[in-house]
């Protein structure tokens, strides 16, 4: 149990270690994260462009009234359309993706796929 | 079982003692599905959504009286057949609140949320608050939904998307920003099989029962009252397989739709956006509303004192895939306002769209929307009939009759369209009218 303790305690240090100088100005550069309002019902926008390793966060309107997702239909090779799409929901929440992987990545709504669909393209 | 397959097997040695244990445990494990207790203190699960966790096929998760902060997921078909029942008559005393709940992303949205479960069952509970709906199925095979209370939901109450069959009964909705009951986007079905709505009761909400693109539906024996409108089956783009096909509507009361939720302050707020294209608004007070619709048939229905139309069928000329087409709808042998000396602003409205909408023996005084050179023999022929321009866009003065009432602005002045006048008393109830 000490053992444990104190490996934990070494680690606290290590990472605190490297989180001082952050703190200090040395600012680790936050992913950039592009906005997409899902409404009643359309994504907007529609088209998204952003480079490896940034981020899309969809973010559900608050006068929603009917239920939405965002569904990965088709996207590069290995990729899980299962980690790529997100819960049902209607209002007052959001959903976020880092995109690691280049290509195009088409997503819709499970409930209304002739009227909401996008893509977001990574480069 | 188990001692029968030993005397069987002795022989066989050890290997089918084995069979026989592994069978044994097999069947034991067929046989019993899970019982699990929710309740607040004292019980192993204090959230439903514990128990649903630990559950599986067929398992019954009991619910105690309670009030329980939290939006349940039941997701796949591991759970297939599961039960959760609130233990009392009284839905309220088993309560899902949906009022700081939270969820995945942030809030909760559904009091209980099935999706891809066939035949789950939900029985004696009310879920209130919830950012979406009451209580929830989506893509699955049959379910059950009795005894529920959906109130106050951001957008329905008890609704169902693309499941194959299922029955929503004894249940009551009030306060939904759209409707108290919704089933749609019916998958199409060689063979179908019919979801029901029965002894339901719906007030004071957007609408009654909605179904986009619903099939296969009977709405019976059930009450819609003081709804913006009451029973309104519709036809649009935003989701799969149009149009609204093939319903019935039978036996229901359906009275004093008068609830003009775009009134400032309403306690409910209206469906954002409105429906079609231009800004077009639902219509309120409304009985019976097929927009779109194919095939439905609206009979035996007691239909009274809703200001604007008893029943109203008419296509939407902005679904640009000319499916919503008021097509082959039969509005027979109801009894209208006047038999309950409780007239509709005018008992039918047709808008002469699609071909063989009929009506018939819908009671001698039976009053009917004709405006400017419209001709009522055309407009509201007997059944069967081939009547009907055969497009979306209908008689033109008609036409113009209904774009003035969706495209009133603002939209409360639709009011200037109605008939108002004093109900006569029905005990229980009050007219309601935002």
């Amino acid at each position: 149990m000490k053992h444990k303790g104190l490996t934990t305690l070494i680690a606290c240090v290590a990472v605190g270690a490297v989180g001082v100088p952050t703190a200090l100005g040395t600012t680790t550069k936050k992913p950039v994260v592009k906005k997409v309002q899902v409404q009643d019902n359309f994504y907007s926008p529609t088209k998204v462009a952003i480079k490896k390793g940034q981020q899309v966060n969809w973010i559900w309107s608050k006068n929603n009234f009917n239920t939405h997702t965002v569904t990965l239909i088709k996207g590069p090779k290995g990729v899980s359309k299962k980690k790529f799409s997100s819960f049902q929901a209607s209002a007052g929440v959001h959903f976020k993706l880092t995109f690691t992987k280049a290509g195009t990545y088409h997503f819709e709504c499970q409930l209304h796929p002739l009227e909401m669909n996008m893509t977001v393209t990574v480069k | 079982m188990f001692r029968r397959c030993i005397r069987r097997l002795a022989p066989a040695g050890a290997i089918a003692l084995v069979g026989c244990l592994m069978l044994a445990v097999g069947a034991e494990a067929k046989a019993k599905p899970k019982i699990l207790t929710v309740c607040k203190h004292g019980c192993r699960y204090t959230t439903i959504q514990g128990a649903v966790n630990a559950s599986g096929k067929h398992a019954t998760i009991n619910v105690k009286p309670g009030r329980y902060v939290e939006g349940v997921i039941v997701q796949g078909h591991r759970h297939d057949g599961l039960r959760i029942i609130g233990m009392t008559r009284n839905p309220a005393k088993v309560l899902i609140e949906g009022k700081n709940a939270k969820g995945p992303g942030g809030a909760a949205q559904n009091g209980i949320e099935g999706d891809n479960v066939n035949g789950m069952v939900m029985e004696n509970m009310k879920a209130e608050h919830f950012a979406a709906n009451g209580f929830y199925v989506n893509h699955c095979t049959g379910y059950l939904m009795k005894n529920l209370v959906g109130a106050f939901e951001h957008g329905y109450g008890l609704f169902a998307f693309r499941c194959i069959g299922g029955r929503m009964t004894q249940s009551v909705g009030y306060g939904n920003g759209d409707s108290a009951f919704y089933i749609g986007g019916t998958p199409f079905q060689k063979h179908p099989v019919w979801s029901t709505v029965d002894h339901d009761t719906g007030y004071e909400n957007v609408l009654g029962y909605s179904g986009t693109n619903s099939k296969y539906v009977t709405v019976r024996n059930s009450s819609f009252y003081n709804n913006g409108a009451g029973v309104v089956p519709n036809t649009l783009t935003s989701e799969p397989d149009q149009p609204a096909d093939t319903g019935v509507i039978e036996d229901n009361l359906i009275f004093w739709n008068n609830f003009d939720y775009y009134r400032p302050g309403s306690p409910v707020r209206t469906v954002s956006g409105g429906v079609g294209t231009d800004a077009a608004n639902y219509p309120i007070g409304a009985g019976v509303i097929l927009f779109g619709t194919t095939n439905w048939t609206v009979r035996n229905n007691s239909i009274f004192g809703n200001f604007l139309w008893g029943v109203a069928s008419f296509s939407d000329p902005t679904n640009t895939t000319g499916k919503a087409l008021n097509t082959g709808n039969h509005i027979i042998n109801n009894k209208m306002g006047a038999a309950f000396n409780d007239t509709n602003g005018f008992d039918l409205f047709n808008d002469g769209s699609g071909k063989g909408t009929c009506f018939e023996n819908n009671g001698a005084s039976v009053t009917m929307d004709v405006e400017g050179s419209a001709s009522a023999s055309d407009i509201y022929p007997t059944c069967p009939s081939t009547n009907g321009t055969g497009t979306t866009t209908g008689n033109t003065d008609q036409f113009k009759k209904l774009a003035a009432v969706v495209l009133a602005n603002p939209p409360t002045t639709q009011e200037s369209f109605w008939h108002v006048h004093t109900h006569p008393a029905r005990p229980g109830v009050k007219p309601f009218e935002g």
